[in-house]
């Protein structure tokens, strides 16, 4: 039986999610404006693609690895500030919270809707 | 009165001509789906429908919040 944990170097990793550390920005809201306006899309989630620490993370994140398209992640455990903030900031309580073009698209749910019926495919395309 | 008929009957109050389904995802009510149809979606982006609908279970779920899968349907008259 094979490792499920074992990546080949070999295999090309469909992996197209790059973590953001240390956002710029002198107070915690000019930090999230610069991780919403300065990156084309990004997921606030808990860990990273490669480690989510929650299934519904788990689950935007492959959503978004199928569509081949560079995202960014950011891991909202590994800053208080930021967690508390946005979710004022986006008025929207939970995570992970998907952003296009500096714009909520919103949580996993709606992030769900609109895998199916072919929307978040053109959402990130754009 | 559980969780799950205290949340359906919140969102019962709410959401008017409504129809409302909440149920159990997970065994002991720890991960609820909630279903709304409502006329009240008019007009409102998929975005603005779940804020609804979150902004009324806020308070009975309360950290639990993260734990509900939502989907709305906009019913017209």
């Amino acid at each position: 039986m094979t490792n499920p944990f074992h990546i080949s170097n070999n295999e090309p990793q469909r992996r197209f999610g790059t973590p953001i550390e240390n956002p710029a920005g002198e107070t915690t809201v000019q930090q999230i404006e610069n991780l919403v306006k300065n990156h084309e899309v990004v997921l606030f989630m808990k860990g990273n693609p490669v480690f989510p620490q929650c299934g519904f993370s788990a689950r935007a994140v492959g959503m978004l690895n199928s569509f081949s398209k560079p995202f960014n992640t950011f891991d909202i455990l590994s800053d208080h500030e930021i967690r508390q903030d946005l979710k004022e900031y986006a008025n929207w309580p939970t995570y992970p919270q998907l952003w296009i073009h500096g714009q909520l698209v919103g949580g996993s749910d709606i992030m769900a809707e609109l895998y199916e019926n072919g929307e978040l495919e053109k959402l990130v395309q754009s | 009165m559980d969780r799950i008929s205290t949340v359906k009957q919140i969102l019962e109050a709410k959401f008017q001509e409504s129809e409302i389904e909440v149920y159990d995802l997970a065994e002991g009510q720890d991960y609820l789906g909630i279903k709304v149809s409502s006329p009240a979606f008019i007009g409102k982006s998929l975005l603005e429908q779940h804020r609804m609908v979150m902004e009324v279970v806020k308070e009975p779920l309360k950290d639990d919040l993260h734990a509900v899968q939502i989907k709305t349907k906009i019913k017209t008259l």
